[in-house]
């Protein structure tokens, strides 16, 4: 049997909201994901199915945009996500150190990827672990993390 | 209509009509990956950029329309640079492997290299690396390094066989085609995108590695696939220890009956043809002495794929030696949809009603069972074992099961072998020509009869002044090279 996907109950009522905002249907492609993104933490081939048919926009238009947007992911992540801003003022501070170094330390728990500038240029280098940021990275700050995430 | 001019020449076009189709329609060149004519304009390639007097930059000749006194430059230096940078462009990440394409002799890209391309490259980056070879389903290779993002295989499958399995995904120099995770390429007419690719990046697995497309020769025919009667274009040739051979089937223009394209079913028919029977040569007197001089009653059950030619000979023939001609349609109803597949699959069943030819299968069956001799020229339905004492005198062009008796079988040519042509469903007659030169060549059916009787009509085209014309009340020379539309026989 294959699962179905369902929107939470609150998900459901923001979603008739959105309908009467947009008079075409299709802008809610991008609204949908991020709450099948929210709801499963990735998107699953169900959760674009349920979009295409609550839409009635073909599944590769579903997939296809949501392919374009890195932020989306297609497979279960990993426990913690850090992201290493890897744009100019980061860049120049180090951020492929800050990189190599979660590479290094880090165990099969966590998944370490570059993103693009993070707008926290004046803390640089920096990055964001599940989310949260941590600025003005250094070697006391990088183990502090560690520890945090139990590596 | 208004007056436009193209690199100083003046031409009249209709208001508002495209340029870019209104400079293919006139022959001047102009290089383009996106737009198709079947597709519509989309705007991505940027490669039909035309210089526009009065304009501030080169504008995409696909999204002008005509106006008066519009005047266009296609060939100006600053063109000719505009179009070398967009090339340079689609080349960064290009992995530019033409000897193993099998694209390499009919690629927009390559040729457009060859016209304005930057030969020395300027780029010390290494190249995007992406998919080589996905098989995306329904016989389609696609390889994501060659695609130059024109975005028509995916407009196809979203506008006109709305499958949409096709989408361009990712972004910047990560964007390629794809489909989705376990949903491959599913629709009838699936291959067609690898004619609109304009480059290498969608490749026939049935055609990929067999042959290099200058080694081709092409004769323009009609796929016998079904009654709708597609324009295609017959590529083969003879290799070195082979017979001459079909390697491919493509879709030509013809925008009366199958626009740009036709179904897999017809495109792989080559298969069938190219497998075609063992020489069983004929023997004139003896045919003629089963045939011509025995008073007992005969049937003969004529296969309504046969050209117009052939089903008037046969007809000509059975009616100076009374004998009972039938012809029974092939109707497959899983087969037909509203475009180009047609439930009836015999190529030429329109024809039968204008040749007045029987293709009632009762009577046929009455008559079969009290007859002493069934010919049946190339019919499927008497290759099974059809319940008759009468012997069966088979013409084929292809190989059986349970052939019996070889010496009641006669080979024939098949229609890649000769001339003729067919009527398709909508009463559109087309000709189409003989493509291939082998050992079958000789046999035609029309030159089987006339061996058999010396008085019918010695050549096609003194049967079709003679019988012909007169049946479908035009001549041979009538017929436009895209069909011709006949009168119905009800109101003829």
């Amino acid at each position: 049997m294959r699962k179905i996907f369902e929107l939470s109950p609150q998900n459901l009522e923001k979603l008739s909201a959105l309908r009467k905002q947009y008079p075409e249907q299709k802008a809610i492609v991008l609204p949908l994901l991020w709450m099948v993104q929210n709801q499963l933490s990735y998107l699953s081939e169900e959760g674009m199915q349920f979009i295409a048919t609550e839409l009635d926009v073909p599944y590769m238009h579903v997939y296809s945009v949501a392919s374009f947007y890195t932020m989306f992911i297609f497979e279960q992540p990993k426990k913690h996500l850090i992201e290493v801003c890897r744009t100019l003022s980061c860049a120049l501070n180090g951020a492929d150190d800050v990189k190599a170094y979660f590479d290094d330390k880090c165990d099969d728990d966590v998944e370490v990827i570059e993103v693009e500038c993070l707008g926290a240029c004046g803390g640089a280098p920096m990055c964001a672990v599940d989310g949260k940021y941590k600025e003005s990275l250094d070697d006391a700050k990088l183990e502090a993390i560690l520890k945090e995430l139990k590596c | 209509m208004v007056n436009i001019s193209v690199d100083n020449q003046k031409i009249e076009v209709e208001e508002n009509a495209l340029l870019i189709k209104v400079l293919q329609d006139n022959d001047v060149e102009i290089s383009h990956f996106c737009y198709h004519e079947a597709l519509g304009v989309d705007g991505n390639c940027r490669m039909c950029m035309v210089e526009i007097e009065g304009a501030k930059r080169p504008q995409i000749a696909c999204n002008t329309l005509c106006k008066e006194g519009l005047k266009v430059h296609t060939k100006s230096p600053n063109i000719l640079k505009v179009k070398q940078e967009i090339l340079e462009l689609e080349l960064i990440n290009h992995p530019v492997d033409c000897p193993v394409c099998d694209q390499a002799g009919e690629c927009s890209l390559q040729n457009y290299y060859m016209d304005f391309g930057l030969y020395g490259s300027r780029h010390s980056v290494e190249k995007t690396k992406k998919a080589k070879h996905v098989d995306l389903g329904s016989n389609v290779m696609l390889d994501q390094e060659r695609c130059v993002l024109c975005a028509r295989c995916t407009r196809f499958t979203q506008n006109i066989s709305k499958s949409n399995e096709l989408f361009i995904i990712g972004r910047g120099d990560q964007a390629r085609v794809s489909s989705a995770p376990n949903k491959p390429l599913n629709n009838p007419y699936a291959m067609n995108v690898i004619d609109l690719c304009p480059v290498g990046a969608l490749t026939s697995k049935d055609f990929r590695f067999q042959q290099r497309v200058w080694f081709l020769d092409s004769v323009e025919s009609i796929c016998h696939g079904c009654s709708k009667g597609c324009n295609i274009t017959i590529d083969h040739n003879t290799t070195k220890f082979d017979n001459d051979r079909i390697h491919r089937y493509r879709p030509r223009r013809n925008m009366a009956i199958n626009s740009y394209f036709m179904c897999d079913e017809g495109r792989l028919s080559f298969h069938k043809e190219n497998k075609k029977s063992r020489h069983f040569p004929f023997n004139a007197s003896t045919l003629r002495t089963l045939m011509c001089t025995d008073e007992s009653k005969k049937v003969m059950l004529a296969n309504a794929s046969l050209s117009v030619e052939n089903l008037s000979i046969l007809k000509l023939f059975c009616d100076k030696y009374s004998i009972e001609l039938f012809s029974l349609p092939i109707v497959d109803e899983t087969f037909g949809d509203d475009w180009l597949r047609n439930s009836v699959r015999s190529a030429n069943a329109s024809a039968l009603e204008f040749l007045e030819i029987s293709s009632s299968y009762e009577a046929f069956l009455k008559a079969a069972q009290t007859s002493k001799l069934l010919i049946n020229i190339n019919h499927p339905l008497l290759f099974e074992n059809i319940e008759s004492h009468a012997k069966i005198m088979h013409f084929t062009t292809h190989d059986f099961e349970d052939m019996g008796d070889m010496r009641n079988i006669v080979s024939f040519a098949s229609y890649s072998h000769e001339n003729g042509t067919l009527i398709n469903s909508d009463n559109i007659i087309q000709k189409f020509s003989k493509s291939l030169h082998n050992i079958h060549s000789e046999n035609t059916l029309h030159h089987i009869f006339t061996q058999i009787d010396n008085t019918l009509y010695k050549t096609q085209e003194t049967l079709w002044s003679g019988y012909i014309s007169k049946q479908l009340g035009l001549g041979f020379s009538d017929i436009q090279k895209m069909g011709t539309k006949l009168k119905g026989v009800n109101n003829a």
